[in-house]
């Protein structure tokens, strides 16, 4: 949304490396919005497989996906209630304001 | 989502976890502010210059009711011995807003749980017409909680 910014000081990003080993990890976030925290993610891990039920907001989290970050990062339509991804399949999972 | 719903995804999220792997649940920390007219709010800042910025009041929130369910069900799963509770802490994180128009426009479209209090307004009116270079700072209050699966 324009005129406002969230969290320049990537604040979010830096505690959530203290608390989780990110670096070099396969990642599943739920509830990512229009990609705001997993573009910061996209950077550490490597990879990261996003979901969240609105279709807008994935449509323009693909749109804001950086060259850099394609390959690397994956935003799907879905819901943390119905996961479409087999057993043990991640080391870590960011419910990313949506508990 | 409801509780059930919640316990529901908190399984899913222990079902795709490998053994031994972290879940970190990132969420506005209410516990402050459940029961206690203004502590735990949002706090909204006038910010004239970098790092100077005057209080003008705080974001009024209109029920808790998700806040508590997320938390009965965070609990929950706690005591099935599906997680372990590793560490909680909270940090600030700041939403910019150019004007009180990309603010109102936020809370209309985003916030919609959220009002901005006429008292807190009024200082806002006040303060970027004294400042007209001024911007808008919201500092909320977040939690992280991390967890591991068992």
């Amino acid at each position: 949304m324009r005129g406002v910014r969230k969290d320049p000081e990537r604040t979010e990003v830096r505690v959530l490396m203290r608390r989780v080993p990110l670096a070099g990890a396969r990642v599943l976030e739920i509830g990512c919005g229009d990609g705001r925290l997993t573009r910061r993610l996209g950077g550490v891990v490597r990879s990261v497989a996003a979901i969240d039920p609105d279709r807008e907001q994935i449509a323009r989290a693909n749109r804001m996906i950086p060259a850099r970050l394609r390959g690397k990062v994956r935003f799907e339509v879905g819901s943390g209630e119905t996961l479409r991804f087999p057993d043990r399949s991640f080391p870590i999972a960011v419910l990313s304001w949506s508990l | 989502m409801a509780h059930e719903g919640m316990v529901h995804a908190l399984t899913e999220i222990h079902r795709v976890l490998t053994p031994q792997g972290w879940l970190a649940d990132l969420r506005p920390d209410r516990r402050t502010a459940m029961g206690k007219r203004w502590r735990g709010l949002p706090r909204v800042y006038c910010l004239s210059t970098p790092g100077g910025g005057t209080l003008a009041g705080f974001l009024q929130k209109e029920n808790f009711a998700d806040h508590r369910a997320s938390d009965r069900a965070a609990r929950e799963v706690l005591r099935r011995e599906l997680f372990t509770l590793q560490s909680a802490e909270t940090f600030p994180f700041r939403f910019y807003f150019h004007t009180l128009s990309h603010l109102e426009d936020h809370l209309a479209t985003w916030w919609t749980n959220t009002t901005l209090p006429a008292l807190t307004r009024r200082r806002l009116r006040l303060l970027m017409g004294r400042y007209p270079a001024s911007q808008i700072v919201v500092i909320d209050t977040m939690r992280l909680d991390v967890m591991r699966k068992r």
